[in-house]
């Protein structure tokens, strides 16, 4: 148990004694750290490049093209009676930040192998500051599905105060899925080659390129269980709709993305203290 | 806690080594993750009840075992020891990088630890934006680097380059600025692993004059060192590690002692014609022992050797031969090699030994730098730094007029 008290400043360094509580005191204590890891990361990965932030625009658009072509004007996907190329943006906003987190924490330790051998810093601040990260970008992508709307001459619904609680649970299950990632990565690097199917895997078991309408009603309770599902759904719902059917998928959003998330953190944590020696 | 500012009690850290038992499948990596905390804790609940150590397993080695010191505030303790002794491990456990296997260790103050130079740099960002990144890194306050940033880049000599990206500078220059950071962090307590050897000789010089003044402000810092040199002018305590095991903590000059009484560093070749090799600082003197087992008798035993400095350039060497030493009134094919090196007298530092073997025509045994040594004080206490003057300390005969 590592512990630091206020003021006077006395650390104990102990063995690891099985589950240990979260050490919330120690990341505020770093909160400085975090906050030059957000603009670190923000810094790296735009500064270099030549259309800078526009990339957080640029992906999302480029994705949504590709699939609009091939999805929707090829193969003729249904979509719910919304035009396909903002039907399938409404779902690849929240998707790419899931998708981001996943990666971006999943990979968090292992890329940062460096540091993490050679200072202390409360581990989680390394995923914390990748989904910061993630969601400014999804913030500003944001900006370009209100365009769309403008342009598809979609009114906003009432349902639009479901957006907020709905990226929360996107942090929440990407950070969950994330953390395990990062925790079981560190143990057996097989996890970190197996993660970019995982990813694409998982894109197809969400409704991002066709309406979650088109699973049969008797899957449709353990297709849900996939915290995505509800999400997406929710989008297009507070979007488009204003009221449906999607409340019980979204509820089990929120339970699935908790568990994920509880979990996630406190296996990540209990890793955390020997990632050193490990990694 | 009073003056104490580091009390280690017991402290013992334990890895696996060789291959590691790997989970076979994910299922049992989950499981393991999940039950191997419950399966600790019961096994530590046991061995709280009763009182004994925990079952030693195989393939586990001690790195560090049953460590207990403290350290008052205001000191500074010279860790030494070999290569794999279980120093770094220390500063690992205390820097809270890695958790201790036994034991505890409580810290009263504020710490800061340098176990290596530019942790966290980023290539892509500029030498200023580094400066930041790496003292938020170090534990250092947004406030505090804005306070010290004009002294951080004086201390670099980087001003010209402030806002270009540091994967530009060259390598001189980086760890000049990484060092620079390190330097001016400011905490009660220091950890500070090898990270002397930084840059040019000047720039060498301004670091060891740097730690100096750290350890004189009054701060408590632990350095762990090969350079018996600087342990032995900058530290006023001395932690002597061996095997994980620590055997003293008292003055520098005992703990020196104990280091350079165990490094009478010897090899070992069982079936070679050199069965076993040693060489030995004996106050100024260097003494060089070999045995020698041949398949015939020889006339000349000529055993010819050449210490280099820690780089591996030579300083000096010879054989029976060159050196016309009185050689055996009879022919054997084994015995015992005694050589007193009276002269040069090496500077302190680190030096490698290479050893032949022939009849004295041809050579039937060679080993390049197949033993290395320290020298701590070989020639006097009052010495220039090796690193400017070269290794052995010139004999004079002055005279003014």
């Amino acid at each position: 148990m590592t512990s630091q008290a206020p003021g006077n400043h006395t650390t104990l360094i102990e063995p690891l004694q099985g589950w240990e509580p979260l050490k919330l005191r120690d990341i505020w204590e770093y909160r400085e750290l975090l906050y030059f890891l957000i603009w670190r990361d923000i810094k790296v990965s735009y500064a270099r490049t030549n259309l800078g932030v526009g990339w957080a625009v640029l992906k999302p658009v480029l994705t949504m093209a590709v699939f609009a072509f091939i999805f929707g004007w090829l193969t003729r996907l249904p979509s719910d009676g919304v035009p396909y190329p903002i039907f399938v943006y409404s779902a690849l906003l929240p998707w790419q930040l899931f998708a981001r987190l996943v990666a971006g924490s999943g990979s968090s330790m292992v890329a940062n192998e460096s540091l993490v051998t050679k200072v202390y810093f409360p581990r989680l601040i390394a995923p914390l500051s990748i989904t910061v990260v993630g969601t400014l970008d999804f913030v500003i992508a944001v900006g370009v599905l209100l365009g769309m709307m403008w342009y598809y001459q979609i009114a906003l619904t009432a349902g639009v105060w479901m957006l907020p609680l709905l990226v929360v649970v996107t942090i929440a299950a990407g950070l969950g899925v994330g953390l395990w990632i990062a925790a079981l990565n560190v143990l057996c690097r097989d996890i970190g080659h197996a993660q970019p199917f995982l990813i694409q895997i998982w894109l197809f078991a969400t409704p991002v390129i066709y309406p979650a309408s088109l699973i049969p009603e008797a899957w449709r309770m353990l297709y849900a269980l996939n915290p995505m599902v509800g999400v997406v759904e929710g989008f297009r719902e507070a979007l488009f709709k204003a009221e449906g059917q999607s409340g019980f998928m979204v509820g089990l959003s929120v339970i699935v993305a908790s568990v994920l998330l509880v979990s996630g953190v406190y296996v990540f944590n209990r890793t955390e203290q020997t990632i050193a020696d490990t990694v | 806690m009073g003056d104490v500012a580091i009390r280690v009690e017991n402290l013992g850290k334990r890895y696996k080594i060789g291959e590691r038992s790997r989970p076979k499948t994910f299922g049992e990596m989950l499981t393991g993750l999940i039950y191997a905390p419950l399966k600790r804790g019961k096994v530590g609940l046991r061995t709280l009840l009763a009182q004994e150590t925990p079952p030693p397993c195989e393939g586990m080695v001690w790195a560090l075992k049953d460590l207990t010191f403290e350290v008052a505030k205001g000191d500074v303790l010279g860790v030494i020891g070999r290569n794999g002794a279980g120093k770094s491990t220390l500063l690992k456990i205390l820097s809270r990088i890695t958790r201790p296997t036994t034991g505890c260790a409580t810290i009263s103050g504020r710490v800061g630890s340098l176990l290596e130079v530019g942790t966290g740099f980023h290539g892509d960002l500029t030498g200023r934006e580094n400066i930041y990144l790496n003292g938020a890194f170090l534990g250092m306050k947004k406030t505090e680097i804005d306070r010290k940033f004009d002294e951080i880049v004086a201390f670099a000599e980087t001003e010209r380059f402030l806002d270009t990206p540091v994967k530009h500078y060259s390598s001189g220059m980086y760890m000049r600025l990484a060092f620079a950071v390190a330097a001016h962090l400011e905490t009660e307590i220091l950890f500070v692993d090898e990270v002397l050897a930084v840059g040019d000789v000047a720039f060498q010089k301004k670091c060891l004059g740097r730690i100096g003044e750290v350890a004189k402000g009054g701060r408590t810092v632990v350095f762990v060192s090969h350079n018996m040199a600087a342990i032995e002018r900058l530290c006023t305590r001395g932690l002597y590690i061996d095997k994980g095991v620590g055997l003293s903590t008292s003055s520098v000059r005992e703990a020196i002692g104990l280091y350079l009484g165990d490094s009478c560093n010897e090899i070992n070749l069982d079936k070679e014609i050199i069965s076993k090799a040693s060489i030995k600082q004996n106050g100024e003197q260097i003494e060089i022992e070999a045995e020698y087992k041949f398949k015939r008798n020889l006339e000349i035993p000529c055993l010819g050797f050449v210490i280099s400095d820690y780089l591996g350039n030579p300083i000096c060497g010879t054989n029976p031969l060159i050196d016309a030493a009185p050689l055996p009134g009879t022919p054997t094919n084994a015995g015992l090699v005694h050589i007193i090196l009276e002269s040069p007298k090496l500077l302190n530092g680190t030096y490698r030994l290479s050893l032949w073997f022939g009849d004295g025509r041809v050579d039937y045994f060679h080993r390049q730098d197949c033993i290395t040594f320290d020298v701590v004080n070989m020639a006097g206490l009052k010495q220039l730094p090796a690193s400017s003057v070269g290794p052995v300390a010139p004999k004079c005969r002055w005279r003014f007029s």
